[in-house]
């Protein structure tokens, strides 16, 4: 096999979603004969210009993936309805909880948040995983897609699917990021990473306001804020990572799987914000910036869970070439 | 013509074209010659190949890896599901020839 030949049969391979593997193989060992026995055919000898000239006809890696997904989509029905059952399930349980609630006048923040004033941390950390796990089935599509790489490739067809069906692959703010811009977020990630540590370092939270008419810095340190500078911070890291792997994998079931964690992470921030009250009398004077503060941490925090869901449908329908 | 139009009708007609030509065993390379053969010139490897790939998954087609001159070739045969889906494309393919001939008659009159 000519080096042109095994490099376009290895990126073909990897732009295909499949289920199986051995189907993959299937694909990839017929288009190989293919190429093989037209190149013999036309030119007589298998070299490696003319094995290009018949890769060049036949499509780009990208092209031909696209076109047997395309044609195996219908196929993939039985998958689509089986996610679509269990989310199904999980967001009508998630809803009869909460209008339970309603209903009875339970408030199950409250609730929740007694458990959070305990001072076992671990009832603190059950407590926001119990809102996680009842709310929309969010953890649902990130726990099948941590258990494995066939499981992975099944979210990434399901997402490819609903896509499909929704046409969002026509919508250029879905499509995938280059390479460069990858690089460019995982810079100012890396910068923002720094300046947080710096600062954690320095103050032991993130809620600083440096007064420019004053020369005090106004400081939030309880524990809460702490926590919150952890996750925050921890948040960024996650960044820096999901960003560095994007660069050096570019692979899609891999993207998937960070934008899911990094979603769920962003998630419970905001939860956490929602549910703790900074009411801790040291920062009661600056109660204003703190709300402030808040505003837009909510605000970042809701455009960077947007950013996930983004890139969760754009590393699903990246092969989507029926681009205009 | 517009390419998307020709590769629209033309795929209605590819499946039953290759439907037709599965009776016997054939490999994909094998099928490709015959449809260059019979004049169906403009049907592309790269369409061709995924079709067949289809056929197998809705059970239209079986396949079976043999090793035809030392090399192994991917074959692929009718199946009865696939028989009663090209009887079924035949039927429509009759019926709507018999329109067509009828609303051309009617611009002729």
């Amino acid at each position: 096999m000519t080096s042109n030949l095994k490099e376009y049969l290895s990126e073909v391979n990897r732009y295909l979603y499949m289920n199986e593997d051995s189907d993959k193989e299937d694909i990839i060992r017929e288009i190989q004969n293919y190429i093989q026995d037209e190149t013999k055919s036309l030119y007589g000898i298998v070299n490696e210009e003319n094995v290009q000239i018949v890769i060049n006809k036949f499509g780009t890696a990208k092209e031909i993936a696209n076109k047997y997904m395309n044609e195996l989509e219908d196929t993939s029905l039985p998958n689509k309805k089986f996610f679509s059952v269990i989310l199904g399930v999980v967001f009508v349980i998630s809803t009869s909880i909460y209008l339970f609630m309603i209903v009875n006048g339970v408030n199950g923040f409250e609730f929740l948040e007694s458990y959070s004033d305990s001072n076992q941390i671990i009832l603190r950390v059950l407590s926001i995983g119990i809102i996680l796990i009842i709310d929309l089935g969010l953890l649902l599509p990130f726990a099948i897609g941590m258990r494995g790489k066939q499981d992975n490739y099944k979210v990434a067809r399901f997402i490819y699917s609903a896509n499909k069906e929704t046409n969002l692959a026509s919508i250029s703010f879905f499509r995938s990021r280059s390479r460069k811009n990858n690089f460019i977020q995982f810079l100012v990630s890396t910068i923002v990473l720094l300046v947080e540590g710096i600062i954690l370092k320095k103050y032991n939270t993130l809620f600083v306001i440096a007064s420019t008419n004053q020369e005090n810095v106004f400081k939030a340190d309880n524990e809460v804020c702490r926590v919150i500078s952890m996750i925050i911070l921890f948040t960024t890291l996650l960044h820096v990572i999901f960003y560095l792997v994007s660069m050096l994998l570019h692979k899609t079931s891999e993207g998937i799987v960070l934008s899911y964690i990094r979603f769920v992470l962003l998630w419970a921030v905001l939860n956490v914000l929602a549910f703790y009250q900074l009411n801790d009398p040291n920062i009661q004077l600056i109660t204003e910036d703190m709300t402030y503060l808040k505003t837009v941490y909510i605000i970042v925090i809701v455009i960077f869970a947007f950013d996930s869901i983004k890139r969760s449908i754009s590393s699903s329908i990246k092969y989507n070439l029926k681009s205009k | 013509m517009e390419a998307k139009l020709v590769t629209e009708m033309s795929r209605g007609y590819l499946q039953l074209i290759v439907l037709e030509l599965l009776d016997e065993p054939i490999h994909g390379y094998g099928l490709l010659k015959k449809l260059r053969e019979i004049g169906y010139d403009s049907v592309e490897a790269n369409t061709l190949y995924p079709l067949l790939c289809r056929f197998e998954k809705n059970d239209w087609a079986q396949s079976q890896w043999l090793l035809t001159e030392g090399q192994p070739q991917k074959q692929y045969k009718i199946t009865e599901t696939g028989s009663e889906i090209r009887r079924q494309l035949n039927y429509l393919w009759e019926q709507q020839c018999e329109i067509m001939k009828k609303v051309k008659g009617r611009l002729d009159d």
